[in-house]
């Protein structure tokens, strides 16, 4: 009989309301196929701007790269995409041959979605909602990633410092952990950073010594 | 080639006779033999007669597409005149893609399309969704309860009315979809659910046959529309003689062309139309779309002297065209409309009190995701009654 379908008044993903704002590149020869997916990008309400043959880079003001991915150009993609910037552009790969050659370059250069030739209207909005979404959840997760990197080794930092204190000082993990932090508030800088100082120290003065072979054991404990 | 042949141009002509959307749909087929008919009167084009191929598609997708194949194969037809419901547009789309001919579309629906091979002739939502959207935040309250039917159109309309209640702090107390055959029966949950929410407005993309039934129920509730309007963008005249006039006063409905528009081009498309097809006829916002699109294609056709869909097409995009509504324009960038959004209420006559419309034509959006408050499209609408509870 009746039902209800979406839980009511739940919104549309954001993700929707900045695809007006995108500003796309298109790489793609001057044709009657590339000209017809500005048109449709424009009836979307992207800001489009188009290129050929393939620049030697991407602006950092473009959104969202689409590119024609052939088989004879995987060297100059290549170069375009991995220039070593940490936030590229959402990659958007157009392919006519679903050939591995292809299909590898499209991988290489990252892309998150593909779209196939001939292009039809129907589809582009789809992948390039798609792509966004996939674009920017691997920003998001690529930044969790990089956060609990950095956490982890400023743990293994911290271990170490206390250890090397435990065993100077023979004191217990919590009162060494206190000397890391006591030190940290007093010189207003980071218990990492202080757990940084004392390992450096360690280093330089026990070179050769029965405590730096000591502390190599404890790093591989770890 | 074409043009010293004085064979008549063959139009396939694609509105539902029966099934449950047809008693719109046949004020769709009305408008378009009416335009046909008026042509052949003066001559037909470049001397040679309209003639429409005429088939029964029966609310039916898989109807369409099989008919519509057999227009462009068997009866060498490449323009076809048709469709309301979106599904059975999607379904003809392929085949029009195949055999590229051009479907012209008089009808409403939910944007997000584009085909080389169709005209788009009826409203997009940014020409009748959110100035409707608009006029009842700003007139009627802010707790909308939905109702729809079970397919694609209500819930895209559902969704872009959602955003904008949400932008405007309202809130959708409810959302309902019935199947297209829904009867009598099933809207009786749907009227106590309304009643025990008590929303400000309901917005109903009921459509079809099933509109009546809920209207019906509406008013054996006594529920009163002075106080809790039925707003909608399909309820037309059509569906006002299905449902009686006493159950569709006071209801209102967006559209970009209601009979009541004071006009010397809608006076005489008026008269004309009763004179055809009798004085109890309904015309609705269906009708004169599909009445126009004919009128424009046959613009084209008289300027390239042939149906190649290619040359058609380029004559068609941009064309201009005095219509009843105002004069509307084919949008070359997306193959859609400019038309002139209107507001109306039904009146004790059964006809509708335009109580809000823009002083100029609205360009198409078709793929406007998100309207904002302040979109272009609303900047000319004017409402002409502010206390739009007040029943004539």
């Amino acid at each position: 009989m009746c039902k209800s379908i979406n839980r009511p008044g739940q919104p549309t993903q954001p993700i929707f309301k900045t695809l007006r704002s995108l500003r796309i590149l298109i790489i793609h020869p001057k044709d009657r196929e590339g000209e017809e997916l500005i048109r449709h990008l424009n009836r979307i309400g992207c800001q489009v701007d188009a290129v050929w043959p393939i620049p030697s880079e991407i602006e950092p003001r473009i959104d969202v790269v689409i590119i024609m991915v052939r088989e004879d150009q995987t060297r100059q993609l290549q170069d375009l995409f991995n220039d070593g910037r940490k936030l590229g552009p959402t990659i958007i790969a157009l392919v006519d041959y679903e050939i591995p050659t292809v299909l590898q370059a499209v991988l290489d250069i990252g892309a998150q979605a593909v779209i196939g030739k001939p292009i039809r209207p129907f589809g582009v909005l789809t992948n390039l909602v798609l792509a966004r979404q996939n674009w920017s959840q691997e920003n998001h997760l690529n930044g969790k990633i990089h956060k609990l990197e950095r956490k982890v080794a400023g743990m293994k930092k911290l271990n170490l410092a206390k250890a090397l204190l435990m065993k100077l000082h023979n004191i217990c993990e919590e009162e060494a952990y206190k000397i890391l932090r006591d030190q940290a508030m007093a010189k207003r800088v980071t218990t990492e950073e202080i757990a940084s100082s004392i390992i450096n120290a360690n280093e330089i003065l026990s070179a050769g010594t029965k405590i730096g072979s000591s502390v190599k054991k404890l790093k591989i404990v770890e | 080639m074409e043009l010293s042949d004085n064979s008549p141009w063959k139009v396939g002509v694609l509105f539902s006779q029966s099934g449950v959307t047809s008693t719109v749909e046949k004020t769709q087929l009305n408008g378009t033999l009416l335009a046909i008919r008026e042509l052949n009167e003066a001559g037909g084009i470049l001397g040679r007669e309209i003639k429409p191929v005429i088939y029964d598609p029966a609310s039916n997708p898989e109807q369409h597409q099989k008919l519509a194949e057999k227009l462009l194969c068997e009866d060498d037809v490449k323009v076809i005149f048709g469709c309301y419901m979106s599904s059975t547009r999607k379904a003809v789309l392929s085949v029009i893609e195949k055999h590229n001919g051009l479907l012209f579309y008089p009808t409403l629906y939910e944007g997000f399309e584009f085909s080389n091979n169709i005209i788009y002739t009826g409203a997009a939502p940014n020409q009748n969704s959110i100035q409707l959207a608009d006029f009842m935040m700003n007139e009627g309250g802010k707790r909308v309860y939905m109702v729809g039917s079970n397919y694609v159109y209500p819930y895209e309309s559902n969704r872009i009315m959602k955003d904008y209640i949400r932008q405007n702090r309202g809130t959708v107390v409810e959302e309902r979809y019935l199947s297209l055959e829904a009867g009598e029966k099933d809207f009786i949950p749907i009227i106590d659910e309304i009643k025990a929410k008590e929303p400000s407005f309901i917005f109903s993309t009921v459509v079809g046959a099933s509109t009546a039934f809920f209207y019906q129920a509406y008013a054996e509730a006594g529920l009163d529309p002075a106080t809790m309007p039925i707003v909608s963008l399909t309820t037309s005249e059509a569906e006002i003689m299905e449902m009686g006039i006493d159950v569709a006063r006071g209801h209102i409905t967006s559209a970009p062309y209601f009979e009541t528009i004071e006009s010397d081009v809608n006076n005489l498309f008026v008269k004309n139309y009763r004179k055809e097809f009798g004085p109890d006829a309904p015309i609705t916002s269906g009708s004169e779309s599909a009445y126009s699109q004919v009128r424009i294609m046959a613009k084209g056709l008289e300027q390239v002297g042939m149906r190649d869909t290619k040359i058609l097409r380029a004559a068609v995009l941009g064309s201009e065209y005095e219509a009843p509504q105002g004069r509307i324009r084919i949008d070359p960038d997306n193959n859609h409309t400019y038309l002139w959004p209107r507001v109306g209420r039904v009146n004790a006559q059964g006809k509708f009190d335009i109580i809000g419309q823009t002083f100029s034509s609205v360009k198409p959006d078709p793929y406007l995701v998100f309207p904002h408050h302040n979109d272009w499209s609303m900047q000319h609408f004017h409402v002409h009654d502010q206390k739009y509870v007040q029943v004539h």
